[in-house]
């Protein structure tokens, strides 16, 4: 029995989902150029504060005048970069840890697997506030590293599942018959196989990432400011959500289409990489 | 079953352990502690510093401080908190009943939902309501916990005043018997429970779906079938029977998702819980009382992972029977 849900999205929700994504790639690369104001340039203190969303500004301004839609687009790279970022440390990390645990002996697996487990028992969240606490308010790179360091562990867990599986076959006998060393048999014929799930576990890994820093900025101990990002423009709308709720409603859709768009696309990815055919 | 108590018990001590070493690193490898401010610190206080952090043993090298905290947790010692100067383990015991009090019934009442509605979909898996509710469910799974408690709380709280928008009790209130006050803590601990059962709910209901479709398909539903049995006796009989292992899993696995969501709940409606404590503590780089709350979230989460899987062993008849 497996323990993933089933659902299949349809083709329709899986080109929605990719164009969302692109258009998010594209306002993460270009975002600070093609937005319509300055993000970090308040605006008319006196008659540009908080103003709602007009032909002037789509989406509104914030307490000290400044445009949330040129925010949050300056933004879309920070929070995405950053997630990005932290996915390419998970993707690093889970293959380092899962590929060794895989081709390692019978008792080297079950202690870095049992390792595993304990990390995946930890509450991220909590651990990365402890981090986050003591380092202070950080540099997106930093906060980054610090997501990267506490999301590997799944990551792990499925490689690992996936070297197993190629480890048992021929061509890896074939390998090493001939006397190719562990490492490079590894490398060169094992890890290749596991891309199309890492792939897909990436997918998955992305969904969680992005909430992350939205959820550290928004609280106040995440990304410093005046760094924009989407948790940045959340962080303003706190205590302010009735009488500005465009400073909410909107870097809220932005987190939640992402989401949204990575899940559907993750779970075709899974279907895909676990050999289901339509 | 010994064996396997044995390896969770080992794991919650590995992640005690890895939790206070990091946070512990953590702390020394950052500048500044919790009596500076930066670098204005006014001098004439510096002596005043010197003394608090003699008091709290931050004068002693990193290898005398980091056996004397293990050597304390292990006994159950966390250490006086340096915002609320009383003993670490007096905050926790005031905010985490309150934690308890949001996280036990939202667990319970959405579990039960989700279970409910992911069977509903399960059976007619397919079907337009089938979609539709699928597509509802996993919107729903892809928004922040965090976000969902701010919408709610600016619709229901702000813009219609149905629910107070933060806090746990009404500050006018007469402090009264404890019996009293249970209608008002009710009242204001609605909406977080209330963020917190849709997300479970919602999770719950996508897995859940996926379990008794499949479950659905097979041979014993096709016998049940053959036998004249309604589609509700099947359900009851056999289909939450099979499922109910996948529920007990995805419980487990869920859990330190959970644990981290109801903390920024708290966060955003004010509830004086562990999670609010914690952010507080965080705010104020209140080591022990941040190293205590980690401790203990990390901790209860493994037993309650393993408790999880643990019902989810005893819950599978071939599981049971076969080891």
């Amino acid at each position: 029995m497996t323990l993933r849900p089933r659902l299949r999205p349809g083709r329709f929700a899986a080109r929605g989902a990719t164009a969302t994504l692109i258009a998010i790639a594209i306002v993460a690369i270009a975002g600070r150029w093609i937005a319509p104001y300055d993000a970090a340039l308040p605006g008319d203190a006196a008659t540009e504060r908080l103003l709602p969303p007009s032909a002037h500004h789509l989406l509104g301004t914030d307490a000290i005048a400044r445009d949330v839609l040129s925010r949050l687009m300056a933004g879309t790279s920070v929070s995405i970069g950053t997630a990005v970022l932290a996915l390419g440390i998970v993707v690093a990390l889970g293959m380092a840890w899962g590929g060794v645990a895989g081709m390692a002996g019978a008792r080297t697996d079950r202690w870095m697997m049992r390792i595993v487990d304990a990390l995946l028992a930890t509450p991220r969240l909590l651990v990365l506030l402890a981090l986050v606490a003591f380092t202070g308010r950080v540099s997106p790179v930093t906060l980054a590293v610090l997501i990267g360091l506490t999301s590997w562990p799944p990551m792990s867990r499925i490689v690992r599942a996936r070297v197993r599986e190629i480890a048992a076959t021929d061509y890896v006998a074939a390998a090493r018959a001939v006397g190719a060393p562990p490492a490079r048999i590894l490398v060169h014929h094992v890890l290749p196989g596991t891309v199309p799930a890492v792939l897909a576990a990436a997918v998955m890994a992305l969904a969680a990432i992005v909430p992350l820093e939205a959820a550290l900025t928004f609280l106040g101990v995440g990304i410093a400011p005046p760094t924009p990002s989407w948790g940045a423009v959340l962080h303003d709308a706190r205590d302010r959500t009735l009488d500005a709720w465009w400073l909410l409603a909107f870097p809220s859709l932005a987190i939640a289409a992402t989401v949204l768009s990575v899940n559907v696309l993750g779970e075709r990815l899974q279907h895909r990489a676990s050999g289901d055919t339509q | 079953m010994l064996r396997f108590l044995g390896a969770r018990a080992f794991q919650a001590v590995l992640v005690a352990f890895v939790v206070t070493s990091v946070a512990f690193l953590a702390i020394h490898l950052a500048p500044g502690d919790p009596f500076s401010i930066g670098p204005g610190d006014p001098p004439e206080l510096a002596e005043a510093r010197e003394a608090m952090r003699r008091t709290y043993g931050l004068d002693r090298p990193l290898w005398i401080q980091y056996p004397a905290m293990v050597g304390n947790l292990a006994r159950g010692n966390f250490g006086v908190s340096y915002s609320h100067a009383r003993p670490v383990s007096s905050v926790m015991a005031s905010v985490i009943p309150r934690t308890l009090l949001l996280m036990g019934p939202a667990l319970l009442i959405g579990v039960l939902l989700g279970v409910a509605i992911g069977t509903w979909q399960g059976v007619r898996v397919g079907r337009f309501s089938d979609r539709a509710t699928s597509a509802l469910t996993l919107a729903l799974v892809s928004l922040p916990e965090f976000l969902l408690a701010l919408m709610l709380g600016t619709v229901f709280a702000l813009r219609l005043g149905w629910f107070p928008a933060t806090g746990m009790r009404d500050a006018r209130a007469v402090a009264g018997s404890w019996l009293g006050s249970i209608p008002d803590v009710a009242w204001h601990a609605a909406l977080p429970c209330a963020t917190l059962v849709i997300a479970i709910a919602a999770a719950v209901a996508r897995y859940q779906r996926a379990a008794a479709a499949e479950a659905m398909a097979e041979d014993f539903v096709r016998a049940a079938r053959a036998r004249g049995a309604s589609t509700r006796d099947i359900v009851f009989r056999h289909v939450l029977r099979r499922t109910t292992p996948v529920v007990l899993t995805v419980i487990g696995l869920l859990l330190p998702l959970l644990v981290g969501g109801a903390a920024l709940v708290e966060v955003v409606f004010n509830w004086p819980g562990a999670g609010s404590a914690l952010l507080g503590a965080v705010n104020g780089r209140d080591y022990p009382l941040v190293i205590g709350l980690v401790l203990i979230g990390s901790v209860a989460v493994s037993a309650g992972s393993a408790l999880a899987d643990f019902g989810a062993l005893m819950a599978n008849p071939a599981q049971r029977t076969g080891s």
